[in-house]
């Protein structure tokens, strides 16, 4: 079991209020699984993909990532998990623009101490895999928006992560765009990886193997659908 | 604990500075103008002591100058006052004695007017002294000769003149063996010293030369006037040995017993330059300080835009947080920028701080001199300075939270 959260719990205080982002949510998720989370806005669907990405940690409950207890870990810590285990796709693509794309997908594989001509390979073969490979010196400005999603999903996978955490990935995409974005990452589960997707377009969510739906906090239906 | 990416945070600090090329330009010129006033302080500094040495320098190094009072008091006038004169007779006295001296040279000057035909130069320095003068005052002989040792035990009229003498007399090339007057008596030209120069603002060929027992037999008020000694040693090295055995003769020439204390000085160039750096350690200090207050000007525009870089580029800190960066990677990164910029700036400045006070001695006299030192302090100062105003931006990009950070528009 890659993911396993018991009665995990987010609690967020806006003044004196207490808001849920999750309440009691137990959910495993296994190495390889390829699962779409859909759900309405402020169903819960950030706060799972943010305590699941180690970029924020539970108020209660446990949080076990592959057989180890992670909810408490130290800032240090979380940011070694997030380097080390996860790789994120935005739906704004969040590359750095100043950077070129291979600059882009080099840094994950920086901040993990990789030398630079081992990283420089890795991340031309990253770009080569999302079709890229003539493209890796222009600036995110210079290339069009599923390109910039590709570099994108080039950076998730440089440093093999243990999943790939993907967050509207073709919110800010049209339809055919969106479409090939999808079947890149349809490829990569087919290769082995374990993603997560969040989505509120049900069509995107179908190339999932299993849908789980959010409302308030909750999982609301957890279904498998191949 | 590793820092990853510090060349990485170099190239994006140099990407970042390229993109905002005037805020950049605008934001180092505080640091220019701050390093270019340390360094140019610096370097007058430098320059001025250089100055000061080459002053010195026209006092040999291995001279004593034994007199009745000290060059620097430090106590009371009247009991210097109170003290005996020293006299020609112990110079005398002194020169059979030590052992480590090579000349020993007796000095005294009084003011007075020397005529030459119907030239009359008022105001002259007249030094009466030995033979051995000039070996210790390194003057050099242009025509005839110094005085000699029968001319000063004899007392005769004559006399050795100064550059500036010969001059005002129309540099008559005859003028050796002629006959000049000073203060109305009757001198015989002997010699002609060649151009000396100034030292301490005193013009030095403006001088006449005669036996000191001839001056003194015409001094007024003689028996108050006390000579100096000057005592060349025979090399530098043994200078110590040669103050302990001056101090050891001069005791026993004026019978001191064991409890009394010395009743003369023994003046020396070191004592000067001791005083120098002690009078002025602390004024270069508080001008250097000065000088820094300017780069604390400009260590706050650092500051300043270094909080703007980070409040604009909130988004990025988000990306790079998600992608691994640990806290002190993303400080690293927002420090690295900080110093490149005043490093940009530091070197301008120091370039600048050269500039300055060379042109500054072009024009004018003032001296100027390059030294690593003035370029070690504007590194040291701009780099400190980068640190002490970026850390806090740093700081404060390296806390910012990825959630918030990464939502950030």
């Amino acid at each position: 079991m890659l993911i396993h959260l018991e009665r995990a719990t987010k609690i967020y205080l806006l003044g004196n209020e207490k808001i849920y982002g999750l309440r009691d949510v137990n959910l495993s998720i296994e190495k390889g699984e390829y699962v779409s989370v859909m759900g309405p806005s402020g169903s819960g669907k950030s706060t799972m993909l943010n305590i699941l990405g180690f970029l924020d940690k539970l108020t209660s409950g446990r949080y076990i990532f592959n057989g180890e207890d992670v909810s408490s870990l130290s800032e240090e810590k979380l940011a070694f998990y997030r380097n080390r285990t996860v790789g994120f796709i935005f739906q704004t693509f969040n590359l750095l623009p100043r950077m070129t794309a291979l600059g882009n997908v080099e840094l994950p594989l920086i901040y993990r101490g990789v030398r630079r001509d081992v990283r420089l390979r890795s991340a031309r073969s990253a770009l080569a895999s999302v079709g890229l490979s003539k493209r890796m010196y222009h600036r995110p400005n210079e290339l069009s928006g599923g390109e910039r999603q590709r570099v994108a999903i080039a950076r998730a996978i440089v440093g093999s992560p243990s999943m790939i955490l993907a967050d509207e990935p073709t919110g800010n995409l049209d339809q055919a765009t969106g479409e090939e974005i999808i079947q890149i990452l349809d490829s990569l589960h087919d290769a082995g990886n374990t993603i997560i997707l969040v989505t509120h377009e049900e069509s995107v969510a179908r190339h999932a193997d299993r849908i789980i739906r959010l409302r308030d906090g909750r999982v609301e239906s957890d279904e498998r659908i191949r | 604990m590793r820092y990853a990416g510090v060349r990485e945070s170099f190239r994006t600090a140099i990407s970042s500075l390229r993109v905002r090329r005037t805020r950049a330009f605008l934001t180092i010129l505080g640091i220019v103008i701050g390093v270019a006033t340390v360094i140019a302080i610096v370097s007058f500094i430098a320059g001025l002591d250089r100055a000061v040495e080459k002053e010195f320098a026209s006092i040999g190094s291995d001279v004593l100058y034994i007199g009745k009072y000290p060059w620097i008091w430090t106590g009371k006038w009247y009991d210097y006052r109170r003290r005996p004169n020293i006299t020609v007779d112990i110079a005398d006295r002194l020169r059979e004695r030590l052992t480590y001296a090579e000349y020993v040279v007796p000095e005294i000057t009084e003011n007075g007017s020397v005529s030459y035909r119907s030239t009359t130069v008022e105001d002259v320095n007249i030094v009466g002294t030995s033979q051995d003068y000039i070996y210790i005052e390194n003057a050099e002989v242009k025509m005839g000769r110094f005085l000699s040792e029968i001319e000063n035990a004899r007392k005769r009229h004559s006399v050795v003149l100064g550059w500036g003498l010969f001059d005002a007399f129309g540099s008559d090339q005859g003028i050796v063996g002629k006959r000049v007057y000073i203060n109305g008596r009757p001198f015989k030209v002997v010699g002609v010293l060649a151009r000396r120069g100034r030292a301490f603002g005193r013009e030095r060929d403006n001088m006449v030369y005669i036996p000191i027992k001839t001056l003194l037999k015409y001094a007024k008020h003689r028996q108050r006037r006390s000579v100096n000694i000057c005592v060349k040693g025979r090399s530098i090295e043994e200078i110590g040995l040669l103050r302990e055995e001056v101090i050891s003769a001069m005791r026993v020439i004026r019978g001191l017993k064991g409890y009394e204390e010395n009743d003369f000085s023994i003046n020396e160039m070191s004592q000067l330059l001791d005083m120098y750096a002690s009078q002025t350690k602390n004024i270069y200090l508080a001008m250097v300080l000065i000088g820094a207050l300017s780069l604390l000007v400009g260590g706050v525009g650092v500051m300043n835009i270094m909080l703007v870089s980070v409040t604009e580029r909130t988004r990025e800190i988000g990306v790079r947080k998600a992608l691994g960066a640990r806290r002190r990677d993303i400080l690293t990164q927002f420090l690295i920028e900080a110093l490149v910029l005043c490093w940009v700036g530091g070197v301008i400045g120091i370039m600048l701080g050269f500039l300055l006070p060379f042109l500054v001695s072009v024009a004018t006299e003032f001296p100027f001199a390059f030294s690593v030192k003035a370029v070690a302090v504007g590194f040291l100062f701009t780099t400190g300075v980068a640190i002490f105003f970026g850390m806090y931006p740093a700081a404060k990009a390296a806390k910012k939270d990825p959630i918030y950070a990464l939502r950030y528009e």
